[in-house]
């Protein structure tokens, strides 16, 4: 602040705006059938384009490889639970839960993952792993979706409690 | 091109932490800068283009805001938004402007202010993380939040994997740009940082160390481009756009496979794309022994490996032995990032201009202390952005 001071101009505090409103965004066609048999069912599900063969995950109604169309008779598809450890992300900096935007107490690594699916190419996700000792993990290990209990689950990501590794 | 273009004036404001100034202020600054430099007065300037990512500054259309200070007043503006890139893509779209005929002199403005809760009550940090994973599906992948940090962590530890690449090496990477950031005047982080400094910083997310990552910036930067006939006289020196590329990524950071869960080598498909775009439209063959200079938007100190294998500066996996055995240096055989780059400086909206800029002040010779010590004659600068965009400007002396 002494650059400011030199050049004759006085530090003054800034102004203070409090913005904490709820806001609800819809969740659409597509992501809402995932959610639904997310939130009922725990169960993980994803498309197939008809047009190329490559996996939705999550489900959108045009395909980001070939922009096929999928909105009439979408090929619906049961992704994972299991799937493969594709990167690690370690978390040792502070971070924060953007839906309560307090920072996060979670010690899970989180992991980008290649979700088994029945397309040419796996589903993409990323989400925490259950071990905190990452000197445990490795690219290639399989892991395995383990949901939080039915009454628990409310429509988001974070009803997938975390991604277990399952025994080699 | 069906009209030459070329840049006549490049202004930037002192680059901070926290300026006491509003965007505004910033915002004019870096303008008056731009029109001095290339002494002509806002009457010369046709058209206005305004880069702006409005949620980070938390008020919305800054078109308005920035009226008087940036002068479109009674003049055309048009604003563009798309994430990191966004100055590049400003730019990219003033040089189609006046290619195309539709105006001579174009001006184009772009301002990082980061307003944030007090840093008592949300590290400054973690919350443009989060800011920065607002751009992201508001169900699929803002929820982790872990932002450019989550995504580049991800690929600094497939590069490891995949080419050996050292600790040692990328710290000494780092403390190539501090060294350079010290010969810039206008450049944020600007003291020298020893190996040992790089190493000893704490880590984020492994192998991403605190010194890695870029830094906040807030500052402003202005870019005036003009039409062959204009840019004649209003400089002697105008530095001209050879050619420009912008190429996107798909919906999601997960889509990019090649990035951060790679197989052989690690790639930011668009900028490998781009660059084969670019190098075959200009005839260069061998751009590591073509090109005098290049400016690369290095989020982090990794991706300056990654991006310079994606750019074919080197062979894949090989980027960081360039780099240890100090080729990349500003008096190097291949100088990259002279100015500090961004991991020194990221004002993040100014942030692609400003290697767009230090390319131009290279080739007119004008990059004072932090001047590559040849004659540069052609110069390449990228930017980088959501979701895995490339926007490249590729700039010559010689029209």
């Amino acid at each position: 602040m002494s650059r400011s001071k030199s050049q004759g101009q006085y530090e003054v505090p800034p102004s203070h705006m409090i913005t904490s409103v709820f806001m609800e965004y819809p969740m659409g066609l597509f992501m809402g059938k995932f959610m639904r048999e997310l939130k009922e069912n725990a169960r993980l599900v994803g498309m197939v384009c008809r047009q190329c063969g490559h996996t939705m995950f999550p489900p959108q109604a045009l395909c980001s490889v070939c922009y096929g169309e999928n909105f009439q008779d979408p090929q619906w598809v049961e992704v994972g639970p299991e799937a493969t450890v594709a990167g690690l992300m370690e978390i040792k900096m502070p971070w924060l839960n953007p839906w309560t935007l307090t920072l996060r107490a979670s010690q899970y690594p989180v992991g980008i993952l290649m979700v088994d699916a029945p397309g040419r190419s796996p589903g993409v996700i990323w989400h925490f792993i259950a071990e905190t000792d990452v000197s445990k993990l490795r690219v290639g290990m399989r892991v395995k979706a383990v949901f939080k209990p039915r009454e628990e689950r409310e429509g988001l990501m974070e009803d997938i409690l975390y991604w277990a590794p399952v025994g080699e | 091109m069906k009209r030459k273009v070329a840049i006549v004036g490049f202004g930037q404001t002192e680059m901070v932490a926290r300026s006491p100034k509003t965007k505004m202020e910033l915002a004019n600054q870096a303008v008056r800068r731009a029109m001095d430099d290339a002494q002509i007065t806002i009457k010369d300037v046709d058209e206005v283009v305004i880069a702006d990512i409005e949620f980070f500054h938390g008020s919305g259309e800054s078109e308005m805001q920035l009226a008087d200070c940036v002068g479109h007043y009674m003049k055309p503006v048009m604003k563009i938004e798309t994430g990191g890139t966004v100055s590049g893509s400003a730019c990219i779209s003033a040089v189609h402007h006046i290619a195309a005929g539709a105006c001579d002199v174009s001006l184009v403005s772009a301002t990082g202010v980061f307003p944030a809760p007090p840093p008592d009550v949300i590290p400054r940090g973690a919350f443009l993380q989060a800011s920065l994973s607002a751009g992201m599906h508001p169900v699929w992948e803002k929820w982790c939040s872990v932002g450019a940090i989550g995504l580049f962590a991800l690929m600094a530890n497939a590069y490891v994997r995949l080419s050996g690449c050292t600790e040692e090496t990328v710290a000494k990477c780092r403390a190539k740009a501090a060294r350079n950031a010290t010969r810039n005047p206008y450049a944020h982080l600007r003291g020298i940082m020893t190996v040992e400094d790089v190493l000893k910083s704490p880590m984020l997310m492994a192998p991403l160390r605190h010194l890695h990552m870029c830094p906040i910036t807030e500052g402003s930067a202005a870019l005036i481009f003009a039409s062959e006939e204009r840019a004649e006289k209003i400089t002697k020196n105008p530095v001209w756009v050879k050619d420009v590329v912008s190429l996107h990524g798909a919906q999601y950071w997960g889509a990019l496979h090649e990035m951060f869960a790679p197989k052989e080598r690690v790639a930011l498909p668009s900028l490998v794309k781009a660059c084969d775009i670019l190098y075959k439209r200009n005839g260069i063959t061998n751009p590591a022994k073509e090109l005098d200079v290049v400016e690369i938007y290095e989020p982090c100190t990794w991706a300056e490996l990654v991006f310079m294998e994606n750019m074919r500066l080197c062979e894949p996996n090989e980027a960081w032995k360039l780099a240890d055995r100090g080729a990349t240096e500003i008096d190097g055989e291949l100088p990259i990032n002279p100015s500090g780059g961004v991991t020194c400086t990221n004002p993040g909206m100014p942030s692609t201009m400003l290697r767009f800029g230090e390319v131009a002040l290279q080739i007119r010779g004008d990059a004072g202390e932090h001047q590559v010590p040849r004659e540069v004659r052609l110069g390449l600068a990228t930017g980088f952005g959501g979701t895995g965009w490339t926007p490249l400007m590729l700039l010559s002396k010689y029209k």
